[in-house]
Parts: structure tokens; C-alpha cells; sequence
């Protein structure tokens, strides 16, 4: 039985955000988990993370990109001209982490004619205090630009209101993701994934109810799965939402317990602080997340990923990078001497080409973990 | 006129080959091979370093076989100086000097060490010329056992030299810039991190027009780090005269190296080559400020002589070409000017360190507003403008874009900057990547660009 009928979802909130337009509300589109949500709803926008990618319009976006850029990249160029929920966008938000994403919204100005903020978030992560001085002064510089589109003044106590509800949201999805991680996971990745990008597309006050109601569903579900499938850990580039295909194949044969996918788990990590200058929390929280691989050092990211893989008894890794994604793929080696784990390693360009051969790549895998070709 | 050259009379200015510059070299007296050394003011023996390119093809730089030279004697001395500088650090070690590795900033990390007493700066970033300039793939293929492989910027030979530990010696601190950059080269610097297991990292803001103050701010924060680590280091207070001294010595090299540009980009006076060597030691002054300032006066001085006298040594008639993103493979621009092309206005991504830094400012303050100018910085138009201003200047009448396939900026930047030169200039544009070291230019490439100057030629 599907728990999360995602595309159904998403379709209903395609005609809800056309609706609240034609309403006046204004609608932010970002791309990163480093955009802070609260700050942009406590200013009356309606934040949607565009993270949809796929082959055709990666292909379609190297008219206007080499076809040596990030994959990504060329498709979000390439949707901002032609899908349906991205040309609802009445501002568009970047966030300087790679240099592809830096560079994108230069790119979108000479084709699109939406606003668009960059968010300055220092590529080094060690939390000076300048640094951290800075970021907040970034924010207030975002909670402007989006104010003069919507109108709305950010006051504190509306922030400090969104930050407690982003807070229960985020809450409440890490109890259900806890679910993925028993002997025989009660939610699949896929599930999870679903539900976090579902998390970015609607609004917490009606997401909050179905999360409750997809736990109780899959707490009570007798699952016809693999007794004791091989325990993985997925990581690598931002997997989209037309990837699901990926998630699937994996989990057929293996289970994936822990993720470091920024469209993943990453999403729903730690709370910000509240009853404190909200400004400042935001930008401490934003600012200290597990930090994307592109951060300087990225040490932390290490320490989490072998934190998850010990409280997770992870077998192997599976780690998929998008073609050209320097950020990660420079850390591929790394990250199989830092874990001494199996890893499967993955590049592709949204293309399903292989996928065949991706499946028999996926089985030899989970042969290794469970010693079957023995 | 011989006054500026040692009583040595130069040739018939010409862009001579590798042979003939070990004939020329015959002709120079032994008693001015004597007067020049690194680390002056000291003359011991081992630090000399005016030797034809031969010397260093045996050690190794095959490819200069392939290139053409300035056969000035100060152009001489120039390949000696930067040829010489693996050597030149491993000298400074040995006679106690600090040897700092800084990476990633362009410019200005190297202002910061020069302040302090015997730290010698140096540039890991510029070892990507050495797969070309060697004709090996051994640093590439060193960078790729450490996690870098191909369809990345050529700069990850860097990861390669520092394995190796024969290109210069383990640095005494090293301090990587990151941020506004590049992403390869962030990558090569974090794997140099892991391999040698510490490392500063400084933060290069965005530039953001209309925030400047807070990000100088920001910049001057991360260079109190800097400081505060150089002081522990060496046991010695920073004091505000001592790096005033260093800001002028910066801006010294700075003002004769726009100077040299002009020169040859007006009156042809200094081949492609050199510019671009010259060009990059704004970076880091090839380890050694201070033979290096008296290498650009010396190179000035020919360079005005020559302008003066009207004696190019590329023809001034040439096709006039501006070029974008330094070409990995020095020989591309031999190969272009031995078509019939000169080079007029370039975009190497080092501008800023070309930008004087402000002496009425406070210094550090100075210092963080001449690195937010830099061309990496900011957004690709702001890059192309620069560009755009250089050309127009000097009626270049087409581009050529040397990209490297899977370098990040590379693969975003260069289309709009293409395009953008393209609509306001109305000249033709070319862009090739830079294949991986070899001998010979590949026959593609070669055959793009004559057909690419037979079109510009067609247009006069």
C-alpha cells in the first residue's frame, strides 16, 4: 500500500499556489537547504523549494550552459522557462554553495525577468564570529528584498512564531524518519524523501497532520519486505524529485537507514534556537548545518556521516554524484578510506539510460554486503 | 642605450627559439652572470640564477623546447627567475627562511607574509603550469590517486606537488583562500588540507556592490587570523609600518606590471609569453619581491627602450586578439603569435592583483578592498566588462576563450562572457579547452584557431 501520494499532492498544490497568486500572495522559489524558510514565510511569501531535475531539460539547458555544467543547473535553467510551477515564481533565492549554483542566477537574469536575491553564506564553516556576523547581516538583507516584493514588515515576534512552527515541523519529521532505521524499516527512503519534498511544496499547518497520520499508518502496516536487507547509507549530490527511479531500484534489494542528501535527511537536522534575537538564531542555525561538502573544512560532515553509519549499523555505501558536482565527487575517496565501508559509486546526468546496468551494478552490490556470491 | 642593460647590448628585438637563445646565451659576459641573485642583497654563489632555458629542459621543463622567448636580456633573466623558484625555496629553508604556501586568494595573502621578516610566500596554485611545461602527467596522475581525477582544472597538479614533496619543501603554514573562487581549486585545497593535515582557511566573500563595507569587515577579521598565525610562527609583531612597507612594495609591482601590459599591449614591445608570466607574478612575486621588482624594472626599462625606438618585437600589425582564462599550455601562445596574432587585452582571472592597493586607507582595510575587486569575485558580466574596456581600448578584433573542460567557472562563465564580447564588440570569439599536456598543440586545436584567424583576417 503507497503511504504518500506525493504527485497526487503536489499536483492539488500546483492549483492551490496558482490560486493564492491570482490572490496576491507572492510565491519565493529556492533551491538550497540554506535558504532559511521561516525568515520568508514571517515576510508573506510562499516559499517553494525547486528541486526538480530531469534529463530532457537538462539537455534542453545546454543552449544556454556547456555541457560540462552541473546537470542541475542546466535543468533548473531550463524549468525556469518552461515548467508549470517554476514560472509561478514571483522571486527566485540562491545560495552561493558551488560554483555552478553561485553562477546560476547570473544566467537566470539574462532569461527570466524574476527577481532574484543572492544569499552571501561564507564558504567556510568554522562559526567565527565575523562569519556568523555577516551571514545575519545576509539575512536581514534577504528579509528586505523579499519585504519590498510582498509588502510585509518581518516583525520579530511573526518570526519567532514561523521559527517554533519550522521547529515542530522539522520535529516531526525526524520521528518519522526514525522509522527507516528499525531491523525491518516501517518507511522506505523513497517514503521520506517524498515527505520532505512534500515538506517544501506545502504549508506546515497541512503537512503537520499528515505526517501524524502517515506514522500512525505505517507503525500499524505489516510490510512484506526483506526480513534483514543489507543496511545502507545514501550520499552524494542532490538527488531530485524525478529520482525517485534511484531510491526505488536501491530499495528493492537493500535498505537505505541514514542519507546525507541535501533534498534528504540534511533537511530536517537540529532545531533553532528560540526566545533569543531571531535574526541571530537563524543565522547560527543556517550557518552550522551539517555542512554541505563545498564548506571549508568539511570535517563535520564527515563526523556525521560515521556518527550515522555506528548508530545505524550501516553495512555500505552508496554514493551518487551528478556529473560535473566537484563538490562531491572530490570527496569520494575520502569518504571510502574515512568509513572503510563498501561503496558503490554512481555519476550520472538524470539519463536512464543505464539504468539496466545501474540494477546489475545495485545487485552485485548487495552480493558483496550479504556475502551471496560466495 | 645600454644603461638599463648592464653595458650588454641587446639584439634586434625578435622571439627567438630555445636553440638560439643558447647561442645568444654564449655572447653574455661571465661578469654579468655573476651580478644576479635571488634573496639580494646576498651574491653567494648558489643563488645565481641567469641560465638559458636549456639549463631547466634538462631538468626537466621539456617544453620549453617548443616555445618562443624574448631574446632581450632582460626577458632572459626573467625565464632564469621563474624557472629557478622550486630551487629557490627549497634555498630558503635552508638558510632559515618561513616558506608559506598561500593558495586560493590572488593576491593578497602574499602581501600579509611579505611583512613579516624571512617568510617567503608562495603560489601551490601555479604548479598547474608544470604538467605542461614538464610534458608529464605524474602531478595529474598523483591528484587522481588522492581523489581528483580528470574532467577537473588543470590546478589540481597542485594536490600532485604537494604529494610528491620534491616541488617545493612542506610548508612552514599554509593558508588556502576559499569561496568565491572556483570549486575545483577549493577541492584541491581541502585534499591538501587532509593530506598534510593542517591548514588556515580565510574566507573570499562575493562581491556584492552595494555591501562592500560589511564584507571588508568580514575580509579584515580573516586577516587578523592570518596575522595572528604568521606572528605565532615567527615570534614577530606585526607592526602598521611594516606592513605599509609591504602594501608599497605590492603596489610597485603592481603599477610596472600594468605598465608592462600597456607597453605590450599598445606598441608590442614584450611577446604574449612574457606578459603572462609577468602577469602572474603579482600573485606572489615568484617567492622573492625584491629580485623580482628589480626583474620588472629591468623589464620596463627594455620594454620602454624598445617602445621608444619603435622596435616591436611582434609585429604591431598582427591580428589583434583578446584573450580569457590563462592558457594552461604556454604554448598556445606561442603557436597563436607564430600565426600572425598578438595579444592585446587578456582576462587571466588575476586582475585584482593588478588593482593598487589603497595607501590613505587603513591597511588591512586597503587590503580586504583591492582582494573584494577581484575578477573571480564577482559575477561573469562584471568579468567580461573588464574585458570588454581592454579590448575596445586596444581594437582587438576577436576572443579567444582557452577553457578546461570540467573547470567549474569555466562551464557556466565562458558562453555569457562569449556573448556578452560577441554583442558589444561584434567580434568573433573562439573557444577550445585546453587538451591535457602533450608535446604539440593537437591538430584540432590548431586547425580552430588558423581558421579562426583566417576569419579575422577576412574581416580587415
Amino acid at each position: 500500500m503507497e503511504l504518500i501520494n506525493r504527485q497526487d499532492l503536489a499536483a492539488r498544490r500546483l492549483n492551490e499556489l496558482q490560486e493564492l497568486k491570482a490572490r496576491g500572495r507572492k510565491l519565493a522559489g529556492y533551491f538550497c537547504l540554506y535558504v532559511p524558510v521561516e525568515l520568508l514565510r514571517a515576510a508573506g511569501a510562499v516559499p517553494i523549494r525547486l528541486a526538480r531535475a530531469d534529463y530532457p531539460s537538462s539537455q534542453l539547458g545546454e543552449r544556454h550552459l556547456r555541457a560540462d555544467a552541473c546537470p542541475f543547473c542546466k535543468s533548473s535553467l531550463e524549468k525556469l522557462l518552461s515548467d508549470p510551477l517554476y514560472r509561478l515564481m514571483d522571486m527566485l533565492i540562491f545560495v552561493n554553495t558551488c560554483d555552478m549554483m553561485r553562477r546560476l542566477p547570473e544566467l537566470v537574469g539574462t532569461r527570466v525577468s524574476i527577481p532574484v536575491f543572492q544569499l552571501y553564506l561564507p564558504r567556510t564553516a568554522e562559526p567565527f564570529p565575523a562569519r556568523i556576523a555577516e551571514f545575519e547581516h545576509q539575512l536581514r538583507r534577504l528579509a528586505d528584498f523579499v519585504t519590498r516584493l510582498t509588502g510585509t514588515a518581518i516583525d520579530d515576534q511573526h518570526l519567532q512564531n514561523e521559527i517554533e512552527i519550522g521547529n515542530r515541523l522539522r520535529s516531526a519529521l525526524r520521528s518519522i524518519e526514525a522509522l527507516r532505521v528499525s531491523p525491518v524499516p516501517l518507511l522506505t527512503t523513497g517514503e521520506l524523501f517524498d515527505l520532505i519534498s512534500l515538506a517544501t511544496l506545502l504549508e506546515p499547518a497541512d503537512l503537520l497532520p499528515l505526517i501524524a497520520q502517515i506514522k500512525n499508518r505505517a507503525t500499524n502496516q505489516v510490510f512484506n519486505r526483506q526480513p534483514t536487507p543489507p543496511r545502507l547509507l545514501l550520499a552524494g549530490s542532490i538527488i531530485a524529485e524525478e529520482e525517485r527511479e534511484v531510491i526505488s531500484l536501491l530499495e528493492e534489494r537493500a535498505a537505505i537507514v541514514a542519507d546525507v542528501i541535501c533534498t534528504g535527511a540534511r533537511f530536517i537536522e537540529g532545531d533553532i534556537t528560540t526566545g533569543s534575537d531571531p535574526f541571530r538564531a537563524l543565522a547560527e542555525y543556517y550557518f552550522n548545518r551539517i555542512p554541505c561538502p563545498c564548506r571549508r573544512p568539511n570535517t563535520a560532515l564527515f563526523q556525521h556521516i560515521r556518527q550515522l553509519i555506528a548508530e545505524r549499523q550501516v553495512q555500505g555505501i552508496v554514493f551518487q554524484t551528478l556529473l560535473y558536482c566537484d563538490p562531491w565527487r572530490f570527496e569520494a575517496r575520502d569518504l571510502r578510506r574515512a568509513t572503510g565501508l563498501p561503496m558503490l559509486e554512481i555519476d550520472h546526468d538524470y539519463s536512464r539510460q543505464h539504468f539496466e546496468q545501474l540494477r546489475t551494478r545495485i545487485e552485485a552490490f548487495v552480493e558483496i554486503l550479504t556475502g551471496a556470491g560466495k | 642605450m645600454t644603461g638599463f642593460n648592464f653595458g650588454y647590448q641587446d639584439p634586434v628585438p625578435a622571439r627567438i627559439t630555445f636553440e638560439e637563445w643558447d647561442d645568444l646565451f654564449q655572447q653574455i659576459p661571465d661578469e654579468l652572470i655573476e651580478k644576479f641573485h635571488y634573496f639580494p642583497p646576498n651574491q653567494d654563489a648558489w643563488s645565481k640564477y641567469l641560465f638559458p632555458p636549456q639549463v631547466f629542459a634538462i631538468y626537466g621543463a621539456r617544453h620549453l623546447r617548443r616555445l618562443k622567448f624574448d631574446n632581450s636580456l632582460a626577458a632572459l633573466r626573467l625565464w632564469g627567475f621563474v624557472n629557478n623558484e622550486s630551487e629557490r625555496l627549497f634555498r630558503a629553508r635552508q638558510i632559515g627562511r618561513r616558506v608559506i604556501a598561500v593558495m586560493g586568494d590572488l593576491g593578497p595573502l602574499a602581501v600579509l607574509v611579505n611583512a613579516f621578516p624571512d617568510c617567503v610566500p608562495f603560489y601551490p596554485d601555479c604548479w598547474w603550469w608544470t604538467p605542461f611545461v614538464m610534458e608529464s602527467k605524474v602531478l595529474l596522475e598523483t591528484a587522481a590517486r588522492l581523489g581528483i581525477g580528470e574532467a577537473t582544472c588543470y590546478s589540481r597538479a597542485a594536490l600532485g606537488a604537494f604529494a610528491k614533496h620534491s616541488y617545493f619543501p612542506d610548508p612552514d603554514l599554509i593558508i588556502a583562500a576559499t569561496g568565491a573562487s572556483c570549486d575545483d581549486y577549493s577541492g584541491v585545497e581541502n585534499l591538501v588540507a587532509r593530506l598534510t593535515g593542517s591548514c588556515l582557511w580565510v574566507e573570499t566573500p562575493l562581491r556584492q556592490p552595494e555591501n562592500i563595507e560589511p564584507l571588508s569587515d568580514l575580509l579584515v577579521a580573516e586577516y587578523h587570523r592570518v596575522i595572528s598565525a604568521l606572528e605565532e610562527l615567527t615570534g614577530t609583531h606585526l607592526t602598521e609600518s611594516a606592513l605599509a612597507q609591504s602594501i608599497a612594495q605590492a603596489n610597485a609591482v603592481r603599477t610596472m606590471t600594468a605598465r608592462l601590459r600597456q607597453l605590450a599591449y599598445q606598441d608590442a614591445v614584450l611577446p604574449a609569453l612574457e606578459i603572462m608570466v609577468i602577469e602572474f607574478g603579482c600573485l606572489h612575486y615568484y617567492s622573492d619581491i625584491a629580485e623580482w621588482t628589480a626583474i620588472l624594472r629591468h623589464l620596463l626599462a627594455t620594454a620602454e627602450y624598445r617602445r621608444q625606438t619603435r622596435q616591436p618585437v611582434v609585429p604591431p600589425e598582427a591580428l589583434r586578439l583578446a584573450w580569457l582564462t590563462p592558457p594552461a599550455d604556454p604554448l598556445l601562445l606561442t603557436y597563436a603569435e607564430d600565426q600572425g596574432a598578438r595579444i592585446v587585452a587578456t582576462e587571466y582571472v588575476i586582475n585584482q592583483a593588478l588593482t593598487l592597493i589603497d595607501q590613505s586607507q587603513p591597511p588591512l582595510t586597503a587590503i580586504a578592498r583591492s582582494h573584494i575587486d577581484g575578477s573571480l569575485n564577482g559575477t561573469s558580466r562584471e568579468r567580461a566588462e573588464m574585458l570588454i574596456r581592454q579590448a575596445q581600448a586596444n581594437r582587438a578584433e576577436g576572443l579567444i576563450i582557452s577553457g578546461i573542460l570540467g573547470g567549474s567557472h569555466c562551464a557556466m562563465e565562458s558562453r555569457l562572457i562569449g556573448s556578452l564580447v560577441r554583442e558589444q564588440l561584434q567580434i568573433p570569439v573562439l573557444e577550445f579547452d585546453v587538451a591535457p599536456p602533450n608535446r604539440e598543440i593537437d591538430r584540432q586545436t590548431k586547425t580552430r584557431i588558423d581558421a579562426f584567424l583566417e576569419l579575422l583576417r577576412s574581416r580587415r
